[in-house]
């Protein structure tokens, strides 16, 4: 008898919370929207600042959706490449600090650098270098994704057990087989942890670099830029809506990746 | 280096020190074919570096180790097992690919055949020092090195893997050497005991185990057994009153 009740409590605490955090933003949204006082001087729902949530579609013709269509498909092109990169790169560079502490304290300096350096400094070498469009936004998807999958590489490589690694020695194991049945193996719950980061990453890397690089046709940022400076508020909402929607996609797909190959054995 | 006498493993006048701190000196021992060694010894004696130097996992700053090249099994205080395998799979981790039989046998004898498709993380802690002793034994070890492999475990789980255990090596034959803190493990289970000193840890003094095998079920009750224990048990605290 109160097995379906644990059930339906079960449900509840799953969904509730997360309805409940929508409900507040929604609310949250229209009460901006309302509290603004030159928020709907135009009348046409062209001119909003902020525009209430039933009236962000507003304003948007056959034109405009072409428009974010062709820029949605260019930004998630840009991410999911710059994310597979970044996912190589990040990869390579956490293994190979793993064999070499020379190496992690020749690259970490560099990595941290890379960092925190606005991508506006680098603009002029990744224009030299990729070129002033897709290549160019997708140095700039990469550089911004792949610290954390990097570091979490590195640090999920190094936290083996001592015991486990003396299992590996005692078989005579060759260091392919040490890196590829020992430590990749346990360091995956460190690296998922990396990508889930690195996910969302990869999708503002493909925005802001579209800011920097603007030769062929517009992808997200730009798009968001030109409806900010014609004032078309609903459109620059829904093309953000569409980055968030994509950034909450990677995550999603991360996850489930996640859940199916480390979720079963990994108890934190 | 290969054994070319009837010991299976032998060690002689190794020391061993970690900085400037000595943990083992002079330490002779040989192991025969076959043969259980228990070390027993206060804490802090060397025991595990003992063991490590044994197994190759750690090369001595003094003196010379003899052991077989290959086949030296290892269980470790923990269970040291692959979370991302199933149980399955952790057994046949060291086995030969087409010893399957063997390590089935190991699986049923020690009582995993039924939770073959479980992670580790759903064994308890008995089970899980279990699969560890089933795939270093999947190995067929001619030398197996065992670092308080029961140590975490309550007395009656204790007592059922000695007992596993036991009938194990009945049928492998393999040589062991057995680190622990349990005199009466070691009593049960050896056919010699070692007493070491605090650090820098030595033997210094050998008990001979006569107990017909397979140990009577009674035993460890027995006057003989408890008496061995309590003469082993005085050396030992003879030793740890010196360190």
């Amino acid at each position: 008898m109160k097995q379906p009740n644990r059930r339906i409590d079960a449900r509840r605490s799953k969904y509730v919370p997360p309805l409940v955090v929508l409900v507040v933003v929604v609310a949250g949204w229209y009460a901006l929207a309302y509290s603004l006082d030159n928020n709907f001087a135009s009348g046409d729902g062209s001119a909003l600042i902020i525009p209430p949530p039933h009236q962000l579609f507003v304003g948007l013709n056959e034109a405009t959706v072409d428009r974010i269509a062709a820029a949605t498909w260019i930004s998630l092109s840009t991410a999911v490449v710059g994310f597979m990169l970044a996912i190589v790169a990040g990869m390579a560079l956490g293994i190979a600090m793993s064999v070499s502490r020379s190496l992690e304290s020749a690259l970490w300096p560099w990595l941290i650098a890379i960092q925190v350096t606005p991508i506006i400094v680098l603009t002029p070498i990744i224009i030299r270098v990729a070129g002033a469009s897709f290549g160019a936004r997708l140095t700039v998807t990469v550089l911004i994704a792949f610290f954390p999958i990097a570091s979490n590489t590195l640090f999920g490589m190094r936290s083996v057990s001592a015991a486990l690694h003396d299992v590996f020695t005692l078989t005579q194991a060759s260091r392919w087989q040490r890196l590829t049945r020992l430590q990749l193996p346990a360091a995956s719950p460190a690296i998922f942890a990396g990508l889930r980061v690195s996910a969302g990453l990869a999708v503002i890397g493909a925005i802001v670099g579209d800011f920097f690089f603007t030769r062929g046709t517009p992808g997200l940022g730009r798009l968001i830029t030109f409806f900010f400076q014609d004032t078309r508020s609903g459109p620059m909402f829904v093309t953000a809506l569409i980055a968030a929607l994509i950034g909450l996609g990677f995550f999603v797909v991360v996850s489930l990746l996640r859940r199916l190959l480390v979720s079963p054995w990994h108890r934190p | 280096m290969a054994v070319s006498d009837p010991a299976i493993a032998r060690l002689s006048n190794v020391g061993h020190h970690f900085g400037g701190t000595a943990v083992l000196s002079d330490v002779n021992l040989q192991l025969a074919a076959g043969e259980i060694v228990a070390i027993v010894g206060p804490s802090g004696c060397g025991k595990t570096t003992l063991l490590r130097i044994t197994a190759g996992l750690l090369a001595p700053t003094r003196g010379e180790v003899s052991r077989p090249e290959h086949r030296i099994g290892f269980v470790f205080q923990e269970p040291a097992l692959l979370p991302w395998r199933r149980v399955e799979a952790n057994a046949h981790l060291l086995a030969a690919s087409d010893d399957g039989s063997m390590v089935e046998q190991l699986l049923s004898v020690s009582g995993l055949a039924d939770h073959r498709r479980k992670w580790p993380h759903e064994l308890s802690g008995g089970m899980k020092m279990r699969l560890s002793l089933v795939r270093s034994l999947a190995a067929r070890p001619q030398l197996l090195l065992m670092d308080e492999p029961f140590g975490a475990l309550d007395q009656i789980t204790r007592n059922r893997l000695h007992d596993e255990f036991a009938s194990l090596h009945a049928s492998q034959k393999f040589s062991a050497l057995l680190v622990t803190h349990a005199i009466d493990e070691a009593v049960y289970l050896a056919d010699r005991v070692l007493v070491m000193s605090g650090a820098p840890g030595r033997i210094m003094q050998e008990f001979d185990i006569d107990f017909a095998r397979p140990r009577a079920a009674g035993l460890r009750y027995s006057p003989e057994f408890t008496s061995l224990c309590g003469a082993i048990a005085e050396s030992l605290q003879l030793q740890a009153g010196r360190a």
